[in-house]
């Protein structure tokens, strides 16, 4: 049971029970069942970005680019769709967007990888020329859905409603989606070689190198899924808001790396659960949605976001300092 | 082609200097070329000397940044505070029409009071990196949003305006005529930053640092007071820089310079500064600053080619620096061998 205290994400949950009992006492909305599910409606594509940062975080790199390939790749595949004539079925358009979004983040893995530049200032560059591509070169505008596109966005698993405020939300098919990449995510991280290649990856260059892993091969796999969950993320996420709105994504990688942080994901590299990364990203949706319930001016969220920023990966910092104390006390067998 | 080389290494340029002066010549030449009369005129390079001191000063302080082994991508969010901070006492203390003695001192004052808020703002990122240990990267980011959630809060996200017309004044007039008072500030700036850099022990001990934090430790130099004093004079060169864009529009807002932070940071490695730091030249950074000055007015002159394209073109060279870095140091490796 005293293991469980070691954990980051125990202290994220226990954070998310605290702000939740207050907002709840604040405002007495928090507990209601369209509350809860607006919350799940927007924690689901800050989820699945997370989830797509987490890899490259963990591989002891980052991935700046990651909203550029979604609003790209969902673009670019929307507008497709729309010149077939809002026929086809989904699953193709999903296939198209992950291949896309893949081949993207290939490039990037590439440049990782193989030529071994620096993740920040490469992740950036290619953000930027892939966002520039989408506004310069295809003009990007505000399109609609296709026909197909727009059932599957309204469609939801269940609806519930407020009677007091007389409002209701829907509960979207999405968060199956959501389900099918954390179990896919997961197994890759905890049950193959690959996912231990990662995480080795994150801790040493150097000693996975000389311990067997491929690292080129690993740094260009971790891209390129980085890219794919983006390109799914950015189309699923036009297709929830049932309008494309292709420079909404823009801006968004600070308040994904907070969440993906804020649940104990190392920005040095070779720590991070699944759990953590959705708890994280849970916790700060609650705090955004929380501020609009409590009325607070919008603009002040950007300020939230930063404390949190820097709260989460304070905290996770003074845990290594004080880890690291500790062990020297044991090594040397002196008190330190 | 050997010859060329030759030359060119006895005349003991750095490399990246050296091929930055060859892309501006070529991008001087071809533009003169492709848009002749349209393009040497002397209003377009008056343009050109008002806009790239405001990103050109960002870039000297992420460079101190980036050379002792970190970043700073809060420049545009302490520039923008700056401006707001500036704005609003200026407006509510200063009377409107000052003259002469009385604006020089006015000027002066509000030059020292944003120095002061560059260096707080500097000295808060560099308390987080050193002291809490946040990786550079996440901490300047959330100090930038720091920043520009406080002018946001502070301003409600509206413009501040009411300058007295002394202070645009300041900044619009011209040296002779020919160099504008933002030139001739990043002109000191830009000494300054060399003059720290190549002529004081804390240039040496910033590289240092940079190169190898570990040797840097045992060989007693001061992390705390090395970071404090680059993260600081980023601040202040953000500081100048938003006191330079108050001038230019007037009015000062949170979100002013959203692209500037891209643009620092490339104009820093196409300058010749290693991002994992160490190493770094000022004349690099001032000669990829002009450079790309060019490259973004060149482009602006062709009607057909949308602003939307400089974010490619910026992208593409900052990988193209990153490729010539790679096969550069392969030759020499190769050679050395």
């Amino acid at each position: 049971m005293k293991k469980i205290l070691k954990y980051h994400e125990f202290y994220v949950f226990l954070t998310i029970l605290l702000v939740s009992v207050m907002i709840e006492a604040v405002s007495g909305q928090f507990y209601t069942a369209n509350n809860l599910v607006d919350n799940i409606r927007s924690f689901i594509p800050t989820a699945l970005f997370s989830i797509a940062l987490m890899f490259s975080l963990i591989s002891g790199g980052i991935d700046l680019s990651f909203p550029s390939v979604a609003a790209l790749s969902g673009y670019v595949v929307i507008t497709l769709q729309n010149s077939w004539g809002g026929e086809g079925s989904l699953l193709t358009g999903y296939l198209l967007v992950i291949l896309l979004g893949m081949c993207l983040g290939v490039l990037n893995g590439i440049l990782i990888g193989y030529f071994k530049f620096p993740p920040m200032i490469v992740t950036l560059a290619t953000g930027n020329v892939y966002l520039g591509i989408m506004q310069g070169v295809l003009r990007c505008h505000e399109i609609m859905l296709p026909k197909n596109l727009l059932d599957f966005g309204k469609k939801s698993l269940f609806v519930v409603s407020n009677q007091e405020l007389d409002i209701q939300a829907s509960m979207p098919v999405t968060i199956l989606l959501v389900g099918a990449v954390v179990l896919v995510s997961w197994f890759i991280l905890q049950r193959t070689m690959l996912g231990r290649g990662i995480f080795a990856v994150g801790g040493d260059i150097q000693s996975a190198a000389r311990a067997g892993f491929r690292v080129v091969g690993i740094q260009i796999f971790v891209y390129g899924f980085a890219g794919a969950v983006a390109g799914l993320t950015g189309y699923t996420r036009y297709i929830m808001n049932l309008y494309c709105v292709p420079t909404s994504l823009i801006g968004i990688e600070n308040d994904v790396i907070a969440c993906t942080v804020l649940g104990g994901v190392r920005m040095t590299g070779g720590v991070g659960t699944i759990k953590g990364a959705l708890l994280g990203t849970l916790l700060l949706t609650i705090v955004k949605n929380s501020l609009l319930l409590l009325n607070v001016p919008s603009y002040w969220q950007t300020m939230v976001s930063a404390i949190f920023i820097i709260l989460g990966t304070g905290i996770t910092a003074v845990q290594m300092i004080v880890s690291r104390k500790k062990n020297t006390i044991n090594r040397l067998g002196e008190q330190a | 082609m050997k010859k060329i080389k030759e030359m060119r290494k006895g005349m003991g340029l750095d490399p990246h200097i050296a091929n930055l002066c060859v892309i501006f010549i070529l991008c001087f030449l071809g533009l003169s070329l492709m848009k002749g009369g349209d393009f040497l005129k002397a209003s377009i390079f008056q343009a050109m000397m008002y806009q790239f001191p405001e990103y050109g000063l960002l870039a000297l302080g992420v460079m101190f940044a980036m050379i002792s082994g970190g970043i700073d991508l809060s420049t545009v969010g302490v520039a923008n505070l700056t401006g707001i901070l500036s704005a609003l006492w200026m407006g509510r203390y200063l009377p409107r029409d000052l003259s002469g003695g009385g604006m020089a001192l006015a000027v002066a004052a509000v030059f020292v009071s944003a120095l002061l808020i560059g260096l707080l703002c500097g000295a808060l990122s560099a308390f987080l990196i050193y002291k809490i240990n946040i990786p550079a990267f996440i901490s300047t980011i959330g100090t930038l949003k720091l920043f520009g959630g406080i002018g946001i809060g502070i301003t409600g996200g509206q413009a501040v305006g009411g300058i007295p017309e002394a202070y645009a004044a300041f900044f619009q007039y011209s040296l002779f005529g020919v160099l504008p008072v933002p030139v001739l500030l990043f002109a000191v700036c830009g000494l300054l930053a060399w003059f720290l850099l190549n002529k004081t022990s804390f240039g040496v001990y910033l590289k240092l640092q940079g190169s190898n934090e570990k040797a840097a430790c045992f060989a007693g130099v001061k992390k705390s007071a090395i970071l404090l004093k680059a993260y600081m004079f980023s601040g202040c060169m953000s500081a100048v820089s938003g006191l330079i864009m108050l001038g230019r529009m007037n009015s000062a807002k949170a979100d002013y310079g959203a692209s500037y932070t891209l643009l620092s940071i490339l104009i820093c490695v196409l300058g010749g500064v290693n991002p994992s730091g160490g190493k770094g030249r000022t004349g690099g950074v001032v000669l990829a600053v002009i450079t790309l000055q060019l490259v973004s007015s060149g482009m602006a002159l062709f009607r057909s080619i949308n602003t939307f394209y400089n974010l490619i073109v910026f992208g593409l060279l900052l990988l193209a620096a990153l490729l010539f870095d790679y096969y550069y140091e392969r030759k020499e490796n190769s050679n050395a061998s």
